[in-house]
């Protein structure tokens, strides 16, 4: 069986166990809405003068870049990338390495910061065609680059995931990490990275990619096919020689003991510690926060953009940082949950303790992007624009725990969120999360940008109190869904037990 | 008044009737083991008792206090081990016990209890190691431990002997002696039947969410008694008529 096989069988395999139509439907639906976003950002991008293009195609290869990079990063962080089915329960099956590397690959577009950029990127595409007919042939060239750079970014993620397999790769690659990290932003700040970004194959790539109809697009088409199967037989390489050189034992980060921490004053602030460890603790968990925190950070700090174009992003990064586990947050229990359901503590407080837990973690996340985007710009001086920024940093906050609450006792499921490929749900979920989350972040994104603006400054406050109200609606219905006794003990079960 | 007192408990899941009018009754220092094949309904009924899963029709009382009507008063009377793992995979051991002491509000000193009964069932080492790197075992002993923490009135112990060591399950009938002692009312569901009669002195058997039998677990002790459980099992293995 060949692993393309092998992936379309667990691909089968993954949509057979999606048992209920209304699942089904709800998978369909959620890819519907994503092609929808696409073509209807599209469409707007196509409609409208071309009074930003100077800006928009100055921005188009930072994108780029910022895409590159993200592919190997968002693979690292995810352990390789995205699995079909968890690998324990494949522990049985003939599983080849090249198509757990593909399905990685085939699974990229359910990621949140991929799926975003694409539709960022798209729109950009479209807006700075030339002809506008020639854009559906740019946004092919865009996909493309898309493909290969997430084959590409795969691979090499596979390849330093199995550098990481002992202690003194460990050591290594952080150090490397860390020193990288240090150097991108010091070159951020002294302009060293703009001159990079700009470099003259990037700039190529983006001129080919608004004039498609160009004989360069077209060596572009042939460049990026070619190099997407040396990228695919490279990851398969790498994710065979990584998945062979486990050398480290199974669970070695499990046994590490602990520091006793003074008990707590309450079962209150007991309860949000054991909870905040369970977050902090989990090592997907734990990566996906530092990518949602430094990267859209330093990629809007070294993009051409300032303050104003930046009203939506903490929305965007507060969705994106909910999807790492608040959307299934009650499963951070696990099977301690029947436990805990034993013991007597209000159901509030449990509840209560979640949805705290939830907006510390994100509220955390949207405040390390804004701080490395203040580093990179400054403080905003405008005191209404600093003002829309803390009201879209609060209102995006809010709205992604109330609704990530929300899911979470709607649609729980069992969630180990131990090993670095673990996800809060299965990949059709999380694609159904993904779009929902980042539809409604959209929302008070745009309006703030758009009362920033346009409108006198209390129509800030007057949009922002009802967006927070509209989310305070989410919580009621989350708590009367939570009180039944009949739906938490439904919710208890699955995330005990799946 | 009875530590537990079940009547007519009916618990259903959607179509599935996983439980069928069962009549049970703990009195104050005794055990009663609940015994049956998979899926008799065992574990559902610990659920009900231990408030995890309300029942759809009949009536709880733990310690005289309603389930159904005051959840969070009855649960402060039992202490109970769920049959899947019941701990929380990112917190360590010492961790589940801090935080229990601090939900069922337990006086200074319960750090010396704690610390008495992790090494008893040999995890004074593993106290503060996450539970996710615990073999079956250490996890189910952490569990029964969890839930005689308090000196409940009420124990509920589901497959508290699933994989554990030898030491580990004597550790755990001594657990149990001691309980009983202390007047409270025991009540373990498990389908190791020698275990069961070895812990406790009644037996009830569940056979598709119905009480088949009930009675002194001496009646299930030896060949013969192993004999007539299974006819109560109803699996046909057992040649002959069923014993007296």
């Amino acid at each position: 069986m060949t692993a393309v096989h092998q992936v379309r069988v667990l691909l089968a395999l993954r949509w057979k166990m999606l048992r209920s139509v209304k699942a089904r439907l709800a998978v369909v639906a959620g890819m519907g809405v994503a092609a929808g976003l696409i073509l209807g950002v599209a469409t707007v991008a196509g409609s409208l003068s071309r009074e930003f293009e100077q800006g928009a195609t100055v921005l188009l290869p930072a994108l780029l870049a910022t895409f590159i990079v993200l592919a190997v990063v968002g693979g690292l962080a995810a352990g390789g990338g995205t699995e079909i089915i968890p690998a324990g329960q494949l522990i049985t099956y003939p599983i080849s390495p090249r198509a757990i590397y593909l399905g990685s690959v085939a699974l990229a577009p359910l990621n949140f910061a991929w799926a975003a950029q694409i539709v960022v990127l798209v729109g950009m595409v479209v807006y700075l065609a030339t002809p506008r007919s020639a854009a559906p042939l740019g946004v092919l060239l865009l996909l493309t680059f898309a493909g290969t750079s997430t084959a590409l970014g795969l691979a090499v993620s596979w390849f330093i995931v199995g550098i990481r397999q002992n202690q003194v790769g460990r050591w290594v690659t952080t150090s490397l990490g860390l020193l990288t990290v240090a150097v991108a932003i010091l070159a951020a700040l002294t302009g060293v990275l703009r001159a990079l970004i700009e470099n003259p194959l990037l700039i190529n790539l983006a001129q080919s990619l608004t004039r498609p109809l160009s004989a360069t697009a077209l060596g572009w088409f042939a460049a990026l096919a070619l190099l997407s199967v040396t990228a695919a037989t490279l990851g398969s390489q790498a994710c065979n020689w990584s998945l062979r050189r486990r050398d480290v034992p199974t669970g070695t980060q499990d046994s590490r003991r602990h520091l006793r921490r003074n008990p707590k004053s309450s079962a209150w602030r007991e309860t949000v510690a054991v909870d905040r460890g369970s977050v902090w603790r989990s090592r997907p968990i734990r990566r996906g926060l530092v990518l949602m925190g430094l990267a859209p950070g330093v990629a809007a700090a070294v993009s051409a953009v300032g303050w104003e174009d930046l009203v939506v992003l903490p929305p965007l990064v507060a969705a994106g940082a909910a999807l790492l586990f608040a959307i299934n947050v009650l499963s951070l229990d696990g099977p301690g949950a029947l436990w805990l359901e034993s013991t007597p503590r209000s159901p509030a407080l449990a509840l209560a303790s979640k949805a705290w837990v939830s907006g510390e973690v994100v509220l955390f996340t949207v405040a390390c992007s804004m701080l490395v985007i203040t580093v990179a710009l400054g403080p905003p001086q405008q005191p209404r624009l600093a003002l829309t920024l803390a009201l879209s940093m609060a209102v995006g906050v809010v709205w992604a725990v109330a609704l990530a609450l929300r899911r979470s006792v709607r649609t729980p499921n069992k969630a180990d969120l131990q090993s670095a490929r673990d996800t809060p749900g299965p990949p059709a979920a999380m694609l159904a999360h993904a779009v929902r989350l980042t539809t409604f972040a959209i929302v008070p994104g745009v309006g703030f940008t758009l009362l920033l603006v346009a409108g006198p400054w209390w129509l800030l406050l007057v949009f922002a109190a009802g967006m927070l109200g509209l989310a305070a609606l989410h919580v009621r219905h989350t708590w009367q869904d939570w009180s039944r006794p009949a739906w938490r003990a439904l919710v208890v079960t699955r995330v005990a037990r799946g | 008044m009875l530590p537990v007192e079940v009547k007519e408990l009916v618990v259903e899941f959607g179509q599935v009737r996983a439980v069928h009018g069962v009549d049970l009754s703990v009195t104050a220092g005794s055990a009663v083991a609940l015994v049956g094949r998979n899926g008799a309904g065992k574990s559902t009924t610990m659920r009900a008792l231990a408030g995890t899963v309300p029942p759809t029709g009949g009536s709880i009382r733990i310690a005289g206090v309603d389930v159904a009507a005051d959840p969070v008063d009855a649960k402060k009377h039992l202490g109970y081990c769920p049959d899947v793992g019941g701990l929380i995979p990112r917190a360590t051991a010492w961790e589940h016990l801090q935080l229990s002491a601090s939900i069922r509000r337990m006086p200074s000193g319960w750090q010396d209890r704690a610390t008495a009964l992790l090494e008893r069932f040999d995890l004074g080492d593993a106290a503060d190691r996450i539970t996710a790197g615990f073999s079956h075992g250490m996890g189910r002993r952490l569990s029964v431990i969890l839930a005689a923490f308090h000196d409940p009135q009420v124990l509920l112990l589901d497959e508290p002997f699933d994989g554990v060591d030898p030491l580990g399950v004597d550790a755990t009938l001594e657990l149990i002696s001691e309980a009983r002692l202390r007047g409270s009312a025991v009540l373990v569901s498990t389908h190791l039947l020698a275990l069961a009669v070895q812990s406790c002195d009644e037996a009830v058997v569940l056979r598709g969410g119905r009480v088949v039998s009930s009675a002194p677990t001496d009646d299930l002790a030896g060949d013969a008694g192993a004999l007539r459980y299974k006819h109560l099992l109803g699996t046909g293995h057992a040649e002959g008529p069923a014993p007296p």
